[in-house]
């Protein structure tokens, strides 16, 4: 006697029988291929099904590449920046040092010329 | 270099109804199917010279549905799996010895629908392709455990809800 489950699993079986493909399709797939080029060896078939993994890997998400490809130009532009800012402290740097030294040249003259005019300043 | 019309033809003739009634089975759209089942078939066209054997051929043809209906199905971002959730908490059991056929037609392929995806793959290579466990697993590339959970968990949620579905219309009817 079946039991209540073994009864669900044919009836299951006899819904899901195989049905029939839209009509036309076979002419619509033959139209479609008749501008498909095929690949020479890219794609690998080879082997018993086992080892025919190829094209069962999942294909890396079309988005992938360009999330890698804007990581790297945005890599590029930081290092780019970094670059300029570093060139641009260096050169204000230099610009303030030799500001400093213009400066200090300056307060020499001055004390000199004051100490001529007998002014004297501590050392 | 690819293969010649002829053969193709002869492949698109030979196993249309599997690929298009997994697609269909599994994307639950027929529209949607019929793209997937196509697009199974130009692949094949594309590289399917080198398939070794007719078993090669089936095998290979029903990954690449199942892959290209799958992902199909997350593009459109269909997700029963919280649902599927609350199904097997629920008391919804059928009642001991009762039947489908109580009066009404109860549509188990549309309740097929409403299973998360990895159980109703599962559910669609046993039942309808007829494939054991292990040859499932092979295909998808899981553990037979895996595979296995999947069919349990699946049936028993189709049964819940066949079982609700049928109380429902026992209670219209009433």
């Amino acid at each position: 006697m079946n039991r209540p489950e073994d009864e669900f699993d044919e009836e299951l079986m006899r819904e899901l029988r195989r049905v029939d493909a839209p009509e036309g399709f076979a002419a619509r797939v033959m139209e479609r291929s008749a501008v498909v080029p095929t690949h020479d060896d890219k794609t690998v078939m080879n082997g018993p099904p086992r080892v025919a993994k190829v094209l069962a890997f999942p294909k890396p998400r079309a988005w992938m590449g360009s999330a890698i490809a804007a990581v790297l130009v945005l890599g590029c532009f930081v290092a780019e920046r970094v670059h300029v800012e570093r060139q641009k402290a260096e050169l204000a740097q230099q610009q303030f040092e030799t500001a400093m030294r213009v400066t200090d040249h300056a307060l020499d003259q001055t004390r000199v010329q004051l100490e001529r005019a007998g002014l004297r300043f501590g050392n | 270099m690819g293969m010649g019309p002829e053969e193709f033809r002869r492949l698109i003739e030979g196993h249309q109804r599997m690929v298009f009634s997994i697609a269909l089975r599994v994307t639950g759209e027929y529209g949607v199917a019929e793209e997937v089942a196509q697009d199974v078939f130009l692949e094949l066209y594309r590289g399917g010279d080198r398939l070794e054997s007719e078993d090669h051929v089936r095998f290979w043809l029903r990954r690449v549905t199942v892959n290209k209906a799958t992902d199909s199905l997350r593009r459109k971002a269909r997700r029963p799996e919280a649902a599927a959730e609350e199904w097997m908490e629920e008391q919804h059991l059928p009642e001991a010895g009762a039947r489908m056929d109580a009066g009404m037609e109860v549509r188990l392929e549309e309740l097929l629908r409403t299973l998360p995806e990895p159980m109703r793959v599962a559910v669609v290579l046993r039942h309808q392709e007829e494939m054991l466990p292990d040859e499932i697993a092979e295909l998808l590339g899981q553990p037979v455990a895996t595979v296995k959970s999947n069919l349990q968990r699946g049936l028993q949620l189709l049964r819940r809800k066949a079982a609700v579905t049928m109380k429902e219309y026992v209670r219209e009817q009433a």
